[in-house]
């Protein structure tokens, strides 16, 4: 007998089939911004170093808005859930003190000299 | 060793796509085709493990060879990484794996054409799709492979903790390869993030590797190749950082055409290697040219009797050239089939068979199931 016994995809198979959701693109994860608390937001937008907004709770978190975690569940206003957000929230403007906070948070990671894209310069079908 | 043709099963890209294999039908034609497979006795199987586990031993001397002989040009091994490579050599960096690829067709014994020690890929067919094929196509029957089980195992060597996964954006295959790792060691036990190459930060401050909220990278899978990362602006904070990356660098020594002189001269006539060369003379006009760093069958060139009979373009070919013996292996149904024997934790646990009408394997070349019937 040389063959595995079971074959089990957790995470893999979930996102092949699409019911990872939640898991989207960092909207811009170079940019320094500062946070207009009188813009709008879509939910899921990304801020380097605030994380995802989730426009259901006005702020800023680390993970986007339903991010799945197989141990913990559904993420979405800082905490974890058993189930998702429904989402009925696509846009919406952050709180004064989110926008300030997260600003800040954006900010000091701006002031601490955080460089990105030192790699993947070489960028082709790495494997081989 | 036999190749039989075989109905495909009629959803049978709905059911690969369904286990990770979403990069099943490339736009030059099909990559995981099921229209074949390839038929392996026992004895083989065994044959091709034995190989497979001596191969990697005869690897390991011939690295601690180029460690103590500092033959790093001989590899094209950049200064810069020298010191990386021996830190992470002397204190035995973890590594999970890599696949050799060998030339075999039952009639005598596997020869190394080259180990993918760092970066290979080809994995969730090996591991995964095919594994599945043999379940609802012959459930019966065996297969070498428990790659999958053999995965998870080796992370759990690692403990607890945080485990980054990266590979480059808006490239199916890399990206679907580090996610199936990364379900292997989430189902290991271990936390898990995934990042990709580019978002990767280097806090100057700190002097430390950080993840998109600014969090310390401690351990790192990447699906990126070493001699990449040495020639990128990052290169420069790699010896300082105390990032254990995985694969880790020592891997620089192992996944590298170069070693195969080396191995020649250290262990000439071996029955598990072609004969190899820095230079064409001793293969009388017929032999394979291969550039000591590439990938998927770039700038090859196959020589018989001084003529060049096939070769492929590319990048590749900077740090020099190799010159390898033919291999003496059989067509298969006017096929070429490469075996990708794998290696997990430093123990072979798995083949995958490409073939191409081509002698020349790359990333064109179809992967193909496999099966053995058990004794």
């Amino acid at each position: 007998m040389k063959r595995s016994r079971n074959v089990v995809l957790v995470l893999s198979g979930a996102l092949a089939s699409g019911t990872l959701a939640g898991c989207n693109a960092p909207s811009d994860p170079e940019v320094w911004q500062r946070i207009d608390p009188n813009g709008t937001y879509t939910n899921n937008y990304y801020v380097s170093g605030a994380g995802y907004y989730h426009a259901g709770y006005h702020g800023w978190y680390p993970y986007p808005c339903n991010y799945f975690d197989p141990n913990r569940g559904y993420y979405h206003g800082g905490t974890w859930s058993s189930t998702p957000e429904p989402e009925t929230v696509n846009a919406s403007r952050p709180t004064v003190s989110a926008a300030r906070e997260a600003t800040a948070r954006a900010g000091a990671v701006r002031s601490g000299l955080i460089s990105r894209g030192g790699f993947g310069s070489s960028a082709r079908h790495a494997g081989s | 060793m036999q190749r039989h043709t075989f109905s495909p099963r009629p959803n049978w890209k709905e059911l690969v796509e369904q286990v990770g294999l979403t990069f099943h039908s490339p736009p030059s034609g099909v990559y995981w085709d099921e229209s074949a497979y390839y038929e392996l006795t026992a004895k083989e199987v065994d044959e091709l493990e034995a190989g497979a586990n001596t191969l990697h031993q005869l690897c390991i001397e011939a690295a601690q060879k180029v460690v103590d002989n500092g033959w790093w040009n001989r590899l094209g091994i950049p200064e810069a990484a020298v010191s990386s490579i021996l830190r992470s050599w002397n204190e035995d960096d973890f590594s999970l794996y890599g696949r050799f690829d060998l030339a075999y067709d039952g009639k005598g014994p596997p020869k190394l054409l080259e180990y993918n020690a760092d970066t290979p890929t080809a994995l969730i067919e090996a591991a995964v799709a095919q594994w599945f094929w043999l379940q609802s196509s012959f459930s019966g029957l065996d297969q070498f492979n428990s790659i999958h089980e053999r995965l998870i195992a080796a992370w759990k060597q690692l403990g607890s903790g945080r485990i980054y996964f990266s590979s480059i954006r808006e490239f199916a295959e890399d990206e679907q390869t580090a996610l199936y790792l990364q379900d292997t060691c989430h189902q290991a036990g271990l936390e898990t993030t995934q990042i990709f190459i580019e978002d990767i930060g280097w806090d100057a401050q700190r002097e430390r590797f950080v993840d998109l909220d600014g969090v310390q990278i401690e351990r790192c899978f990447k699906l990126y190749p070493w001699e990449w990362m040495w020639h990128e602006q990052f290169a420069q904070y790699l010896s300082q950082a105390a990032v254990r990356w995985i694969e880790p660098a020592w891997k620089m020594l192992l996944s590298n055409k170069g070693l195969l002189p080396i191995l020649w001269e250290l262990f000439p006539g071996h029955p598990n290697l072609l004969p190899c060369f820095d230079s064409p003379a001793p293969l009388a006009g017929t032999f394979v040219r291969k550039p000591k760093l590439s990938r998927e069958g770039s700038n090859i060139t196959v020589v018989e009797g001084g003529r060049t009979v096939e070769s492929t373009g590319g990048e590749y070919g900077e740090e020099g050239f190799v010159y390898q013996a033919v291999a003496p292996c059989e067509e298969f149904a006017g096929n070429h089939p490469v075996l990708g024997v794998w290696i997990i934790a430093h123990e072979a646990a798995g083949v995958g068979i490409r073939e191409d009408t081509s002698r020349i394997t790359g990333n064109q070349s179809r992967f193909v199931p496999h099966l053995f019937y058990p004794r």
